[in-house]
Order: C-alpha cells, then sequence, then structure tokens
C-alpha cells in the first residue's frame, strides 16, 4: 500500500508534489493543534462548567443554611416570657389570664412576618393540639403533623424540614419546625415556621446556569421543589431516578434526556437533607466551543485558501524555469541544437541551465567537427579512389581488353573484366575502411592478374598465406602500393621473368 | 285516594328526587387534565388540622389585631367549654377582604361544622359564606353583618340603633352648650367604607341628627381600617390643622385604644367645647372618655356576640331550631354622669 502510494506519488508533476506537500506542511500542523486545542479546551469548559455549577449550588446551600440560621433564631421565640406565659395558661386553660400573652403572641409573630417577608405563618401547636398562628387560634391533631414525626425522635435544639406543601391557607410553603416544651413522658409541642416557596425560587433564580439551566431541590428520589418556569415537564423527576444521584450524596454527571445532554451537579444540604440540583444544558455551556469551531472552521479554510494561492505562486516561482528548461530540451532532443535557455536564476536550475547551454554549445561544436571531418574523409576518399583508380592504369587495362577483344579472346577479356570489376568493389569495400585479410588478398590478385596480363605476363606471383590469417582485419589497399611497386620498380626492368611472392604469416601473437 | 295512599306517593316522588340529586354526585370526580407545564413538585395540604371527632366552630373576626373581639372570642372560648365545641379564632392580622376570604375557604376545606363570622366587606365575603353553607357548614354573622349571603343569623349590635343613640346623644349635648342652631362641622371616624355594620351606624347618627335639627357639615371622613394602632395618630393630626370640627363621630372606639395621653391636642379640642361621641364601651374607649375625651358613649355587648353567637350556632348545629335571624346584643349607654361606674364593671385590657 505504502508502495503504492509513492508509485501513484511519483506519476504527479513536481508541481502537483509541491502543491500537495505545502498543503500538507501547511494544514497537518494547524489541523493537529486545532484539534489538540480543542478538545483540551472542550475538557477544560466541562471541567469549568462543573465547576461553576458546584460553585452555584455551594452557595445555594450556603443561602439556605443562612435563611434557616435565621429561622432557627426566630425559634428562640420558644424561650421568650410572653410565650412561656401563654403555654402554661394555655395548657391550664385560663381563658382571661392569657388574653395578654395571645395578643402579644400574635403581635409579635405579626412583627416578624413584617420583617421578614417570606414568612407566611409562625405556629405553636401544645401538645394538646391547640395552635396558635399568624392567623389566630385553632386546633389540631399534633401526632399526624408531618413536622412531629421527625421532631418526637430527635433532639430539642434540632430543626426538621418540611418540604414544600399546602398552609391553612392554601398557600405553597415549605416549614421548619422544633420542638418546644418537651416533657419527661415525652409530649411535646411544636413551633413551626411556613415560609413562602418563592423564597426557594428566589435562591434559584438568584443563580445563573445557562439561559435555561435550574436549580431544583430532591429528597429521597422526590422532588421537592422545582422552579416552574424552568423545569420542562417531567424533567426533574427523570433526574432525580438517576442512579448514581440516589446513590452519592455529592458529584456531577452527565445525562442525556430526550437527545439532549445535560450536565448535573448535586449537592447534599447538611441542614435540610435535601439534595440541591443544578441542571446546565450541555449545548448552551458548548455553544462557545461551536463558536469556536465555526471561528476555527472558517481560520482554516482562510488559510487553506492562502495555502494554496501560496502553493501555486511558489510553485509557478520555482517550476517555471523547471518546466522552462523541459521544453527547451524537449526541444533539443527534436534536433533543434540552435537552442538556448535563458534562465538567469543563481540556484540549482540556473546552474543546470547553464550546463545545458555549455552541453548545447559543445554539441554544436563536435557536430561541426563531424562534419567538416566527414567532409575531409570525402576528400580524402576521392583522393585515395583517384590514387588508386589512376587512368592510365585503366585505360591500359581497357586498352588490353579491347585488343583481347579484337583478337577474339574472350574468354581473355572476359577473365580481365572480372578481375577489374573485383579489383574496383573491393577498392571501394562499401566505404569501409578496415576488411579482412581474405578481401585483401583477393583485391591483390585481382590487382596482379590484371598487371600480369598488362606485362605480357613478364612475371608469375605466389601467394603463401597461413590460412589463419584470413579472418584477421587489415587496413584496406594496404598490399596494393607495395605489389605496385614491386612491378614497376622491379620486374619492368628485368630481362627476364620475374616472380612476386606474397607471403602472410602470424607473428608472435 | 285515601291519606295513605297519598303519603306514599309522596315518599316515592321524593325517593326519586333525592335519586335524582344525589346520583350525578356519585359518578366520581373528573379528573383535571394534568398541566403540561406545571412542575413535578406536589403541594400537599396539612389537612389534619381539625379531627372529625369534635365539634368545631370557628370566629372569624374582622382583625386580630382589634382587641375590641378579644371579648368575643373568650365568651365563645368559654361557651364552647360548656358545650363541648372546639372553638376556633381565625382572621387577618390587619383588616384584609382578601385574606378573611382565603381563611373561610380554608376552614371549608378543613369541613368546620361551624363558622360565625364578621364581615369586613358584606358583598365580596357572601360568595364564600353561600359556598360555605353549600358545603354543609352552618355559618352566622356577629358584629359586622352580610345580610344578603345565606347566613343563618346575624348575632350582634342593632347597629342603627346605636347609630341612632349616638345622635340623640349629640342633639342632648349641642342643645345643652346652645350650639344646636348653628351649623356644625363634623369630622367622621370609620374603618371602611364597605363594613355594613359601621354604615349603619353612620347613618342612624346622621338622620338622626338632622331629624332632631342639627345641621351637620362633613368635613372629612378619616378611615382608619380597623387598626387601633393608626386612629389615634389619624385622629390627632386632624385635630391639629387648621380645619377643626365641631363635632367628633367615631363608629369605632379604636382612638381611644391608644393612651389617652397621645392625643393632648383632642384633649384640648375636647376643653374647648368640641363634642366627641363614638360607638364601643370597652375600658380603655371608657378610661379616654372619664379623662374627658369623650361625651357620650354607645357601647356594644361583645361577651355577647360571643355566646350567643356559638350557642345558636351549636344549636343549629344540632338540628335545633334557631330563635331569630337577627340575635340583638344590646346597647350599654355611657355618658359624663356614669363612665365611672361603667368603668368599675369592666376589666382592664393591659394588652396594649
Amino acid at each position: 500500500m505504502k508502495d503504492n502510494f509513492f508509485k501513484k506519488f511519483s506519476i504527479y508533476s513536481i508541481r502537483s508534489k509541491m502543491t500537495i506537500c505545502f498543503l500538507a506542511l501547511g494544514l497537518i500542523p494547524i489541523l493537529v493543534f486545532g484539534f489538540i486545542s480543542y478538545h483540551l479546551y472542550l475538557l477544560n469548559l466541562h471541567k469549568n462548567v462543573a465547576n461553576y455549577s458546584e460553585q452555584v449550588i455551594e452557595r445555594v446551600d450556603k443561602n439556605l443554611e443562612t435563611y434557616i440560621s435565621d429561622i432557627e433564631n426566630i425559634m428562640r421565640l420558644k424561650s421568650n416570657y410572653y410565650f412561656q406565659q401563654y403555654s402554661k395558661l394555655n395548657e391550664t386553660g385560663d381563658i382571661e389570664g392569657n388574653r395578654k400573652y395571645i395578643v402579644r403572641i400574635w403581635e409579635t409573630f405579626d412583627s416578624l412576618k413584617q420583617m421578614k417577608t417570606d414568612l407566611v405563618d409562625i405556629r405553636y401547636i401544645s401538645s394538646s393540639g391547640s395552635a396558635i398562628s399568624c392567623y389566630g387560634r385553632y386546633w389540631g391533631d399534633l401526632t399526624t403533623e408531618p413536622l412531629y414525626g421527625e421532631l418526637v425522635t430527635k433532639k430539642n435544639d434540632v430543626v426538621a424540614i418540611q418540604p414544600p406543601h399546602l398552609n391553612i391557607l392554601n398557600k405553597k410553603v415549605f416549614s421548619i419546625g422544633q420542638a418546644v416544651n418537651r416533657t419527661a413522658k415525652g409530649d411535646m409541642g411544636i413551633m413551626a415556621i411556613d415560609i413562602d416557596v418563592n423564597f426557594l425560587k428566589k435562591i434559584c433564580s438568584d443563580i445563573k446556569l445557562g439561559d435555561t439551566g435550574f436549580v431544583f431541590f430532591e429528597k429521597d428520589g422526590k422532588v421537592v421543589f422545582t422552579p416552574e418556569s424552568s423545569d420542562k415537564p417531567g424533567l426533574s423527576n427523570i433526574i432525580t431516578q438517576n442512579t448514581k444521584l440516589i446513590n452519592s450524596k455529592n458529584g456531577n454527571l452527565i445525562e442525556s434526556i430526550n437527545n439532549t445532554n445535560y450536565i448535573i451537579t448535586y449537592k447534599t444540604s447538611d441542614i435540610t437533607r435535601w439534595k440541591i440540583i443544578g441542571v446546565t444544558p450541555e449545548a448552551e455551556m458548548t455553544r462557545e466551543v461551536s463558536t469556536l469551531r465555526e471561528v476555527f472552521f472558517w481560520i482554516i479554510t482562510l488559510i487553506i485558501i492562502i495555502i494554496l494561492l501560496l502553493t501555486i505562486y511558489l510553485t509557478s516561482v520555482l517550476t517555471n524555469p523547471m518546466r522552462k528548461l523541459r521544453s527547451i530540451m524537449k526541444q533539443a532532443s527534436e534536433n533543434d541544437l540552435s537552442i538556448y535557455a535563458d534562465i538567469r536564476t543563481r540556484d540549482e536550475i540556473g546552474q543546470l541551465a547553464s550546463s545545458f547551454n555549455k552541453m548545447m554549445n559543445q554539441i554544436r561544436e563536435l557536430m561541426d567537427k563531424v562534419k567538416d571531418d566527414q567532409q575531409k574523409i570525402r576528400v580524402m576518399e576521392m583522393k585515395a579512389m583517384q590514387e588508386l583508380i589512376k587512368p592510365h592504369f585503366v585505360y591500359n587495362t581497357l586498352d588490353s581488353i579491347i585488343g583481347l577483344l579484337e583478337q577474339n579472346r574472350n574468354e581473355d577479356a572476359i577473365d580481365i573484366v572480372d578481375s577489374l570489376g573485383k579489383f574496383f568493389r573491393t577498392s571501394l569495400s562499401h566505404g569501409r575502411e578496415v576488411v579482412f585479410i581474405r578481401e585483401e588478398i583477393d583485391h591483390i590478385r585481382s590487382y596482379l592478374m590484371i598487371q600480369q596480363f598488362r606485362f605480357s605476363y613478364k612475371f608469375d606471383y605466389l601467394f603463401e598465406i597461413d590460412d589463419g590469417i584470413y579472418n584477421f582485419k587489415t587496413v584496406k589497399l594496404i598490399l596494393q602500393p607495395l605489389v605496385e611497386n614491386s612491378i614497376y620498380h622491379g620486374i619492368r626492368n628485368l630481362d627476364k621473368k620475374g616472380l612476386i611472392v606474397i607471403n602472410g604469416y602470424l607473428k608472435d601473437d | 285516594m285515601n291519606k295513605n295512599s297519598f303519603f306514599k306517593k309522596t315518599k316515592f316522588v321524593y325517593l326519586i328526587l333525592v335519586l335524582l340529586i344525589a346520583l350525578p354526585g356519585c359518578g366520581g370526580s373528573i379528573p383535571e387534565k394534568s398541566q403540561v407545564t406545571e412542575p413535578s413538585t406536589s403541594y400537599e395540604e396539612n389537612s389534619n388540622i381539625t379531627p372529625n371527632k369534635d365539634i368545631t366552630i370557628a370566629m372569624v373576626p374582622k382583625s386580630l389585631d382589634n382587641p375590641v373581639f378579644l371579648d368575643a372570642l373568650e365568651q365563645g372560648e368559654r361557651i364552647g367549654r360548656e358545650l363541648g365545641v372546639k372553638v376556633e379564632w381565625l382572621g387577618p392580622m390587619q383588616s384584609d377582604t382578601n385574606v378573611q376570604i382565603a381563611i373561610v375557604e380554608s376552614l371549608i376545606r378543613r369541613k368546620v361544622d361551624g363558622i360565625v363570622i364578621s364581615c369586613i366587606d358584606p358583598a365580596k365575603i357572601k360568595p364564600v359564606i353561600n359556598k360555605a353553607v353549600q358545603a354543609g357548614i352552618k355559618v352566622a354573622t356577629f358584629d359586622s353583618d352580610s345580610p344578603d349571603s345565606n347566613r343563618l343569623f346575624y348575632c350582634g349590635t342593632d347597629n342603627y340603633a346605636a347609630g341612632v343613640a349616638c345622635g340623640k346623644a349629640l342633639i342632648k349635648e349641642a342643645k345643652a352648650r346652645g350650639k344646636d342652631k348653628k351649623v356644625l362641622n363634623l369630622l367622621i371616624m370609620t374603618a371602611d367604607k364597605e363594613s355594613n355594620n359601621l354604615n349603619k351606624r353612620l347613618n342612624g347618627f346622621l338622620e338622626t341628627a338632622r331629624e332632631g335639627g342639627i345641621q351637620l357639615n362633613i368635613i372629612d371622613t378619616l378611615y382608619c381600617n380597623d387598626d387601633v394602632n393608626i386612629a389615634g395618630d389619624m385622629l390627632e393630626k386632624h385635630i391639629r390643622t387648621e380645619d377643626t370640627p365641631d363635632v367628633f363621630f367615631s363608629t369605632g372606639g379604636w382612638p381611644f385604644v391608644s393612651p389617652p395621653e397621645s392625643l393632648p391636642g383632642f384633649h384640648a379640642w375636647c376643653k374647648d367645647g368640641g363634642i366627641s361621641i363614638l360607638v364601643d364601651t370597652y375600658y380603655p374607649v371608657l378610661e379616654a372618655a372619664e379623662k374627658g375625651l369623650a361625651d357620650s358613649l354607645v357601647g356594644q355587648n361583645f361577651n355577647k356576640m360571643g355566646e350567643l353567637s356559638i350557642k345558636n350556632l351549636y344549636k343549629a348545629i344540632k338540628g335545633e331550631k334557631i330563635p331569630s335571624s337577627f340575635i340583638n346584643t344590646g346597647l350599654e349607654l355611657g355618658d359624663k354622669s356614669n363612665f365611672a361606674k361603667l368603668l368599675e364593671g369592666k376589666q382592664r385590657w393591659e394588652i396594649k
């Protein structure tokens, strides 16, 4: 596969390769950096959201705790002189004597309500079931009071919290209660303070968890309070069923509900034992990331465009001389040796062009030299031919042939013509300069036969040639001047018949 | 048709009528459509306040803050004990019709046996009284009536008669001071514009005075909203303006619940010949009157209101006949000649 890639890659032009390389060099670091940064940012954001939610919940818890502490202070009313007198006289059934204290208690309750506007009612229910509250006096059954069940097992100063419910006037309240006047027998009364649930709404709405995030309260798997405006139908109920949330006091988790991810952070309040649960839609928190992603996308696109443009420009700048050189070389390869590479860069391409120009100059010089040499060779050959085929020799031979024909010695004439033909064929040898010794011997034989006839057989000739040398090569017409000299300077002046011996043998290796 | 056959047929017709009325109610309640936008938090009512075994009668005053009602409460409680009835006392801290309505609503939910109410606004309270009656609760009014409602009876002062008595007292005082021939500037104090009992007193007073030849020019009406804490201040503030009245009439004793020493301007006005007439003869009012802050008082008997309300409502709950739809608790007349004597018969409040 790797080889396949490189094979495929190798077929691309340098320009394409450079474009791919530039893009890769430009994009890979950015993409890697972007990917790592994005994930680190996302991770960090999740951490920050969780931390922020924890802080928010901590604040809600503190607010609730502070408020409940205030309410606990109000509970100290149970030690108040008027309250104590009221309790005693109420138990003894002294109607007349209790008037003063009843009025004082109502006034006190009312003052506290005026000071703390979240208070809806303050009530004291005695063990006999007689109750006094901001709305008057009434009768109830203490043992069926939800707060009673909790307080009866607790110590005197401990408060119990009753989750939101409807009070005597049908107002939505949650109640904080404390045991009052507990006797050795176990009888006790309850002082309870009803607080408008809007207080919970207020402390929930004071915080900000994205645009639609919200805080709600849970106890024992049931929603204690959830802000109506923030809660999607049933969302709080679904969240309270989460097993991790049920099984741990504090923590955070991400839960997907109806295809929406929610970051859920929770803490169990030490005083109320309610779980304070912060719900933040993840999408709202990561909206920033989406913007970042969008910005990143556009930056990448811009970078790609810039890299592409730069790549096109740079590859053009870098490869144009190469392409020009390639074109020039192609022209040169098509026999246009007059071409000149006009590339003035000082880089490797410029040096290559300069070398090319030098090479072309040398080729041109060599070509001129070759032409000149060939012309000279032709002249030489002509000269040699002229030297070889002396007109006198040819005329005499032709005269001899004519003479033979006149004498009807046709056979002899044919032999001489045949020998003359062989002589010329060997002299030309298709333009070859080097011939086999066999051919040179045949040439000399034809020459000697013609000369023997011309000189009226005034000499004989003898060839003593080793068979082993026939297939060796030699410069052609090397023997003819020697034989000619031996005829013209040796035999011709003899009074008797001469003999020309031609020896051929192999000497040494 | 013989007589027996006629009664048999009548019984049959009644039976069918009862069935026709009762059967639609047996179909079970139609569940309300769940509100999609409502949160999942469910609010349960503390419905355990009233046990079912005892008879419970709730008395609803105009306000808890007004001590004049306490006599009625205490007497009601006493009578309740005698009868074995649990008497409750529930009302707004300050006079507030809406809270009073909410309280009656809560009593309906709690299914008390009887309600005795002093109506702040007779018209506004009427629907909830009718609702309680429809729910099978015996309802009566005390101190302030809602005559157009379906309440069983009204137990209290004949408020118009109280007004008439105040009017007569004015005529007497004016004549005694030689002011009966001239136009007298009148400053009125009352709780609000709606209270039936107070309006009756006012009407009785004005009509009697005018019929008696007294020409009255009402310079201002002060509404104290049944609040004893602000009534004295309102009066003192007004009396210190240049718009000084000749006569001061109050449909209740609110301004004198404050110590008489806190009304020096008014005291001086009285010494200068101002005529002061008020309804109510409870301890602080009589005490103030004795110190010269009032010329005549017409008292109500809140003890009787408490007593007769509970007794008659108990009768009604038990299915016995009520003597009348108006149970008059009588009037107590006071003037400078008997203020001290009346005061001797009263108990010091020690609450304000």
